[in-house]
């Protein structure tokens, strides 16, 4: 279905009843954790916070978040909501209400890259507008089975291509606080519909910062995980050996209980790594308490991850965590205006108890320029695929012509279906990869990623974690960067590190820049190791000022916005 | 190094695309522009150690054994052209 029928549609639907979804709601603001309880315990019922779900995004059509809202969403609710009333009519009151699926009735949004069986994926482009997914990707499986309602495909950069949304066939998605900046980007549409509670949580991908960074710029948690962590079969592929599926939250704990769903070894996916991979060393040295210690041990490792969050609760000091800085990092944030906020955070974290140890990387800033060339060389290959002949549109002009070629097919199909980055890329692609240039750029490429990752198992051997910035700053204007693709690219330069090297990275918020939106803080660790990051995300998010209200802000400003446009629309009338 | 109209040219063949002269003016600024930027490579010493992905394990075998598939029928739902199970496009072979 077009973008523009969607839109038609929900308008005249939204006018209904735009009062049931004041953000001073029940439903307002709730984290996935208390969404599934509330359900479980049948507080509410998964109709009702699905249709306060549906109403939001319905009211707030104008970010353009939401792609397409899905025909059966309620009536997935409708099917949890009987299997609730089935338990409760069955069973003995006392068995524990966790003999229901772990994600029992929780809405959630999936990034337009990811299949579900039977509904359209567009990856944000007019090429495949008319895709129908014909199989559910691994994650789609996993979460079903876990009991989640779907109720939408958000909006993203066309094929993950760009770090702002503003690349999407179906126009640019607006920041959750400010419409006048991006979202963020390549999975713009998932962050901000979760800033907006259109859902508790939202899938997206990260490839080069597309998760970390919409989530920096809208105030969530976003994480990468180690590459392999998560099956990537039926996510259409972009970078193939940096491509990575992984919950948006509102908060840290969220993330992790997501996370433990969907991550795992997967047959359809070689390169997916065993839950058994998992390591918890980082986070045993934090413990002092045996029994905890123990406990650890004999847990089975995916619960790690969200018993990490458990015990950062608990936590009353960082002490013995190992922080490492860059130097690098240091100098390139010294001529922005937010250098002292991330130099307080530092200054916090030695306060709790934690040690700082600063390292160098001399070729951090190559990070970029390895990225792009490595993502475009995949990109270009990987791109192939998309030829008018097995799916995407075929162009009108090669099936009028009747003297038209099979090249003259692939070409004009797709001349007309790629948008301009994703042309370029594979354009650049091509260009790295071609005789003559292969050695001096994509071999170089490999040469220096080699390199890095090799630097960074040095400095990971004498810290736990080493942070950094998400991003440069607040979320830029819509329209800032699209002149030179390069001045995009650059905006990419503290996260395309973690894909390179293939280690976990989280952002989390940080605070609120000069035009009060929000910042993130990314952390990293070696390759199995996000249990450590959870820890420290959740220890951040609970204890850090900084962190607590640029959330608790942000969410106000939201509120506040919503409350003025409907008293203003309250006036019209 | 720079890139010429003439290797737009050439990369838009390989890359099965097609531009109009103005698109492939904009090209060869916009590609220019990001090698300048990849070209910092070229900079960096790096170590003749081969390139490998050390962190990662050798691919697993796995035994050969049939799984199910997608049915033909799913597979031919997304072409733009089918004629009697078969993807359908121009004549390739006189």
């Amino acid at each position: 279905m077009d973008k523009i029928n969607i839109t038609n549609q929900m308008n005249s639907k939204s006018q209904s009843n735009p009062q049931a979804t004041l953000s001073n709601s029940k439903f307002f603001n709730l984290s996935a954790v208390e969404v599934i309880e509330k359900i479980k315990k049948r507080e509410f019922t998964c109709r009702e916070i699905c249709e306060y779900y549906l109403n939001r995004m319905k009211e707030l059509w104008d970010k353009n978040a939401i792609l397409e809202i899905f025909d059966d969403a309620l009536q997935q609710a409708d099917n949890i909501d009987l299997m609730i009333a089935n338990y409760y009519k069955n069973a003995n009151p006392k068995t524990a209400l966790s003999s229901l699926p772990k994600l029992c009735g929780l809405p959630i949004v999936i990034k337009d890259n990811i299949l579900y069986k039977g509904k359209t994926c567009s990856c944000g482009s007019q090429f495949m507008k008319n895709y129908k997914a014909q199989y559910n990707a691994t994650v789609i499986d996993k979460l079903l089975k876990e009991g989640v309602v779907i109720l939408a495909r958000a909006n993203m950069d066309e094929f993950a291509m760009g770090g702002s949304c503003e690349n999407s066939a179906f126009g640019a998605c607006k920041n959750a606080f400010d419409d006048s900046r991006v979202s963020g980007g390549s999975s713009g549409g998932s962050a901000v519909a979760v800033a907006c509670d259109m859902c508790a949580v939202a899938l997206g991908s990260d490839t080069g910062g597309s998760i970390r960074q919409p989530s920096a710029f809208n105030g969530l948690v976003g994480i990468k995980p180690t590459y392999g962590r998560v099956s990537r079969y039926g996510l259409v592929a972009y970078v193939s050996s940096f491509d990575q599926i992984s919950p948006i939250a509102k908060n840290v704990e969220d993330s992790a209980l997501i996370l433990s769903v969907i991550a795992g070894k997967d047959i359809n996916d070689e390169t997916s790594l065993s839950n058994n991979e998992i390591t918890t060393s980082n986070i045993k040295n934090l413990i002092s308490n045996k029994d905890e210690k123990n406990f650890i041990d004999n847990e089975n490792s995916i619960n790690i991850i969200k018993q990490a969050v458990k015990l950062s609760k608990k936590a009353v000091n960082l002490n013995g965590l190992k922080i490492g800085i860059l130097k690098e990092t240091q100098k390139l944030m010294q001529k922005t205006e937010y250098n002292d906020q991330y130099n307080r955070i530092s200054q916090w974290l030695q306060n709790q108890g934690a040690t700082l140890k600063e390292f160098s990387v001399p070729y951090f800033d190559l990070a970029l320029p390895t990225y792009y060339t490595l993502a475009s060389a995949e990109a270009s290959s990987n791109l192939g695929r998309f030829d008018g002949v097995k799916y995407t549109t075929r162009s009108e002009k090669a099936s009028n012509i009747p003297t038209a070629s099979l090249d003259d097919v692939y070409l004009y199909s797709r001349s007309e279906g790629f948008g301009k980055e994703v042309q370029r890329r594979i354009m650049l692609g091509n260009f790295v990869l071609s005789s003559g240039y292969y050695d001096a750029y994509y071999m170089k490429a490999l040469k220096i990623r080699r390199d890095l990752k090799n630097q960074f198992n040095e400095i990971f051997e004498n810290c736990d974690v080493i942070i950094f910035p998400t991003a440069y700053g607040e979320a830029f204007k819509i329209g800032e960067k699209t002149t030179n693709p390069v001045e995009m690219y650059v905006e990419d330069m503290f996260t395309t590190m973690a894909n390179i090297l293939g280690i976990p990275a989280i952002s989390i918020p940080c605070g609120l820049g000069k035009n009060n939106l929000p910042l993130g803080l990314q952390i990293l660790a070696k390759a199995n190791n996000e249990p450590v990051l959870y820890y420290l995300s959740n220890y951040m998010t609970k204890n850090y000022e900084q962190s607590k209200n640029s959330l608790a802000t942000t969410l106000l400003n939201l509120n506040k916005t919503n409350q003025e446009k409907i008293q203003k629309e309250d006036s019209l009338c | 190094m720079d890139i010429t109209i003439k290797d737009v040219e050439h990369l838009a063949e390989l890359s099965q695309l097609e531009f109009t002269s103005e698109e492939t003016q904009n090209l060869v600024k916009d590609l220019n522009n990001i090698l300048d930027m990849v070209n910092q490579l070229q900079q960096a010493k790096t170590s003749d150690e081969p390139v490998f992905n050390k962190s990662h394990k050798i691919s697993q075998l796995r035994e050969d054994e049939p799984r199910p598939s997608l049915e033909q029928e799913e597979i031919l739902k997304n072409a733009p052209k089918q004629r009697r199970g078969c993807f359908n496009v121009p004549l390739v072979v006189e």
